[in-house]
């Protein structure tokens, strides 16, 4: 009898499991890898495609989620509206900073995914995890079946927000750090309302579309509190918008509650992608030091690969055109309410034809962090504050004792306060000097002190040098190496496989690590490398202003160029010679060879007193122009230097030199038959001037 | 960080174009100092806010240092060959190190010149400035050992190979932007600052510099002789002062001090040769009018009658 009652237990089994698979056949399939399964149905069952490119076996899995799904995508299993709002899946981020829990039921594949009682809606807002690809430190090893992918990491139903498009501007803050209250109705109509040429409608049963894991964190929907109810749409903080052309209500911020890993926050901050470069783009406060204890602020617009130089840009206080700063960001954007789009959130966008090409989101928040950025100088905003670290600190000054007590027992020192002078209504608050020294646990109900406190985290870090490329640095430059955070979590570092040692200033060095070459620095956190070349060691000079006199030919140019502080001799000089100034009433050159003879242009339009040659020959003698009608009361012979006259060889090369030559003895002769006064040193130059005098009388006689 | 970062950075790389040069700007945060000195700029108090980038490249082209755009290409910058800049001083010679640095050259350099009196004066904004002094013989000595070139007389020289600001060989016509939205700026030679205009006036006027702006592009278009030239602001304010006989250019020969309005800064090239006298960038003295007046130090007289020349200024 039992065996009979087995079997026929078993035969029911089968048939109901038939049943059930053809139910399942007769459903369309999935259109993306990002579906909605009516909990009740589905409850531990995920496929691969579930996780996008999570390569996890299916032992890692669950050996259930094959037979289930028969390994494709996951369907939508919620048949009516109704199902889908009773079978509302949202997501959860544990408050205690676990990053997964489930709230009923044991924990399954897809943790993360959590069901809400069928009957009853959320009555607290619950929430998606702020960015799903981070790294967790306090991940628990068997959580391998967490999504690796993005685009496979969140799921999200209900009846008005069946599988559809994510806006980007529904990208909520700070890149990878935001979020938002939303209900799904107050998601779709905020998709509807700001992109409508992205956003489709909740109902039309598209997949969602969520960022890949190789676009910036920026457009990561950081987290979604999914509620229904009319408690729900109160908790949403609308963001005033200032400007009516604004594209979309800027999102207003809050930290997640676990916040990210130091290598994601480094990673956010980095230059935009080109994969998103027509997409969403990272927008980062910044603050500049300026003298007597005043700075600076300004928003600085990443700039993406596609996009022009210069882009006119509308949205949250017309911030018109963006001048570009370098490839990967705009340069400084300085509206003149800039303290209250920073309280309220800041939506931008450029349009290219009608169409949206890009866009900026900024979070509006109470406080931000700033610290050192790899591309920018100054501080820029980053996600929380890091042990070790220098920030500034900006802060509502209405938050400002909240502020202090977060940042004091951070260990870091209370820091002098900065004047923002754009900010008259002292709004804000500026401290500067922050530096955390020890990590403090979240509050896990989202506050955004919470980015005040720092985790107990470490990364390696190269700091300073002079980088001449991505990851290349000058020679006697190197960076310094260093463990941010908590640097017990970082564990032994090994430079180039020595164990290193941490000098005074706190950086990690072992021999040779400066040398010219590539090194590795490894610790239990992660690998760097970098590597140190030698910079350019000769320096050639070359034409860079040059005046012409109107030649055509500029290869025969009778002006010398400029480079640098050199002046460079004309090029119609063959064999340029040193530098030569001298009077210009003398500005006729003669050597020590008959033949050597310069003549050196004149500047009469500055009215100049010198003239400046570069004869190919050393000067002995300087001769007015035209020695026999000048005035001999000014006119004078100058001695240049002392060199005796070289006759050797004249005569023997008449061919070759005889018009300069001839040009040489007439204005030496010249010269003394005016009986110019000699400008010379002493005795010897007047001997020496009658050598050259007694020359030219000889080499006329032989030329006649 | 600091400029000398950048021209250590830029020596190294020897050229390149714009971006790297920014990035480098951002990447090696030149910062501070820079933004400092950009609020007491004179050009920034008349209106002209200059990016950090552009602030330092401006200084880094009036030390001789390095050239930008036109004077470097095929490249967008390219730093010029190291080189002692000589002046004539009654005790012997001042000398300016200009273009490349790299930390073995300096090192040599500093070697090399012990025994003459070397002085590093920190610049805002600005790498520092190098002076040795000393006589001729050992500075030239100096410099061969280290491999550096000399250029003697260098003020005079760099002068003497530029053509006067009236050269009419040197302006370009050009044609007046079109459309309405262009602001449109006045030089005043009267007042020496921009005044609102409109292209009514422009088309009236013979003679006059007028600034064309709209957002990030500016043009400065000089009405003269019936025709539209574009020129440089500071070639252009010269031509209009000359043209109104307006004496702006003052001299000091006790004090061998060369002085502009700062709304009237000299072109860079003749700025160069200003500040290859002392090494050191100009001061500014703010006055009550909020223009102010910028000092060149160490200004020989013949070097001030030559900039004047060149800039067709009578010496005040």
């Amino acid at each position: 009898m039992a065996w009979v009652a087995l079997s026929s237990a078993a035969t029911l089994l089968f048939a109901v499991l038939l049943w059930l698979r053809g139910r399942h056949s007769e459903r369309p399939p999935a259109r993306d890898s990002l579906s909605f399964r009516n909990p009740v149905e589905s409850a531990g069952k995920l496929s691969k495609s579930d996780f996008g490119s999570h390569n996890a076996s299916p032992e890692e899995r669950g050996s259930e989620l094959e037979p289930a799904l028969g390994g494709k995508s996951a369907e939508v299993l919620a048949d009516t509206e109704a199902e889908a709002i009773q079978s509302l899946p949202v997501f959860v981020r544990k408050p205690n900073g676990s990053p997964r829990q489930q709230l009923d039921g044991p924990e399954e594949p897809g943790a993360g995914i959590v069901h809400l009682p069928t009957p009853e809606p959320p009555t607290t807002p619950l929430k998606i995890p702020s960015t799903l690809s981070e790294p967790s430190t306090n991940r628990a090893p068997q959580d391998v079946r967490e999504p690796r992918d993005e685009t496979a990491a969140l799921h999200f139903a209900g009846a008005h927000c069946a599988p559809t498009v994510m806006p980007d501007a529904l990208v909520l803050g700070e890149p990878g750090e935001a979020t938002t209250e939303f209900t799904p109705v107050e998601l779709a109509q905020e998709m509807a309302t700001t992109a409508p040429a992205e956003a489709l409608s909740c109902q039309t049963g598209e997949a969602l579309h969520l960022p890949r894991a190789d676009e910036p964190e920026s457009t990561l929907v950081s987290g979604v509190t999914a509620s229904t109810g009319t408690e729900a749409t109160t908790a949403l903080e609308e963001a005033p918008n200032v400007n009516a052309e604004a594209p979309a209500p800027a999102p207003r911020y809050k930290p997640s509650v676990r916040g990210a890993t130091l290598r994601a926050r480094q990673q956010r901050l980095r230059k935009p992608r080109e994969a998103d470069s027509a997409k969403l783009l990272p927008l980062v406060v910044r603050l500049v030091r300026q003298r007597g204890g005043f700075c600076r602020l300004s928003v600085v617009p990443g700039r993406g690969a596609e996009l022009k130089s210069s882009i006119t840009v509308s949205g949250t206080g017309s911030p018109g055109e963006f001048t570009p700063l370098q490839d990967s960001w705009y340069a400084d954007v300085e509206p003149p309410a800039l303290g209250q789009l920073l309280r309220c959130g800041i939506a931008w966008e450029a349009r290219d034809r009608q169409r949206t090409v890009a866009r900026w989101v900024l979070g509006g928040r109470d406080v931000f962090v700033l610290s050192a950025h790899d591309e920018l100088h100054g501080y820029v905003s980053s996600p929380r504050l890091a042990i070790g670290e220098d920030h500034v600190v900006l802060c509502l000054s209405e938050r400002l004792p909240e502020v202090k007590a977060a940042l004091a027992a951070a260990g870091a020192a209370e820091g002098a306060i900065l004047e923002w002078d754009s900010d008259t209504a002292r709004t804000w608050t500026v401290i500067d000097g922050v530096r955390p020294s020890r990590p403090v646990p979240q509050s896990g109900n989202g506050d955004v002190i919470d980015i005040l406190r720092p985790l107990a985290e470490a990364q390696l870090a190269l700091r300073g040098g002079i980088r001449l490329t991505r990851a290349v640095y000058l020679k006697d430059f190197p960076p310094q190496i260093r463990v941010l955070g908590d640097a017990a979590a970082a564990g032994e570092v090994f430079i180039d496989g020595l164990r290193a040692s941490t000098d005074r200033a706190g950086a990690m060095t072992v021999p040779g690590w400066d040398s010219v070459g590539d090194h590795v620095v490894s610790c239990s956190t992660g690998t760097k490398t970098y590597r140190i070349e030698e910079g350019i060691e000769s320096w050639e000079a070359w034409d860079a202003y040059t005046w012409s006199d109107g030649e055509s030919n500029l290869e025969v140019a009778t002006r010398p160029s400029i480079c640098g502080m050199m002046v460079r001799p004309p090029r119609q000089e063959v064999k340029p010679g040193a530098l030569v100034t001298v009077s210009a009433a003398n500005p006729v050159l003669i050597g020590a060879r008959p033949g050597e003879i310069y003549v050196c242009s004149n500047r009469s339009d500055l009215r100049a007193r010198t003239v400046c040659g570069y004869p190919a020959f050393e000067p002995v003698w300087a001769l007015p122009s035209d020695p026999l009608h000048c005035d001999k009361r000014v006119a004078k012979v100058v001695q240049l230097c002392q060199v005796p006259v070289q006759l050797s060889g004249t005569l023997a090369i008449q061919s070759v030199g005889m018009r300069s030559v001839a040009l040489w003895t007439r204005f030496v002769l010249d010269a003394r038959r005016k009986g110019l006064t000699l400008d010379a040193g002493g005795q010897d130059g007047a001997g020496l001037w009658h050598s050259y005098c007694a020359a030219a009388r000889l080499l006329r006689r032989r030329m006649r | 960080m600091t400029a000398n970062s950048l021209l250590i950075w830029m020596s190294a790389r020897g050229q390149g174009s714009w971006h790297q040069y920014a990035s480098a700007v951002e990447a090696l945060h030149c910062s501070e100092e820079g933004e400092q000195d950009q609020s007491e700029h004179p050009e920034a108090r008349v209106g002209d806010r200059l990016s950090l980038q552009n602030l330092l490249r401006l200084n880094l082209q009036r030390l001789g240092h390095a050239e930008f755009r036109a004077g470097a290409r095929p490249y967008e910058w390219r730093i010029a060959p190291p080189v002692i800049a000589l002046t004539e001083t009654p005790v012997g010679v001042k000398g300016v190190l200009a273009g490349a640095r790299s930390k073995q050259l300096m090192e040599r350099f500093l070697g090399a010149a012990s025994r003459l009196n070397t002085t590093l004066t920190p610049q805002l904004s600005a790498p520092d400035a190098v002076v040795v002094e000393g006589d001729l013989p050992a500075l030239s000595d100096a410099a061969t050992s280290t491999g550096l070139n000399l250029q003697r007389e260098a003020a005079r020289q760099l002068l003497m190979a530029l053509p006067i600001i009236d050269d009419r060989r040197l302006w370009r016509r050009c044609e007046v932007p079109l459309g309405t939205d262009w602001r449109i700026e006045r030089f005043s030679s009267h007042d020496l600052r921009w005044k609102a205009s409109t292209r009514a006036e422009f088309d009236a006027c013979s003679l006059g510099l007028f600034r064309y702006t709209l957002s990030y592009r500016r043009h400065m278009l000089l009405r003269a002789r019936g025709g539209v030239f574009e020129v440089s602001g500071q070639v252009g304010k010269y031509l209009v002062l000359r043209r109104q006989r307006r004496r702006t250019v003052a001299y000091q020969a006790a004090l061998k001090l060369f002085s502009v309005p700062a709304i009237c800064r000299p072109p860079f090239l003749v700025e160069r040769a200003l500040i290859s006298c002392s090494g050191l960038l100009p001061s500014h003295q703010a006055d009550e009018a909020g223009g102010g007046t910028l000092h060149y130090y160490g200004v020989s007289e013949e070097v001030a009658s030559l900039a004047s020349a060149v800039l067709r200024q009578e010496l005040r």
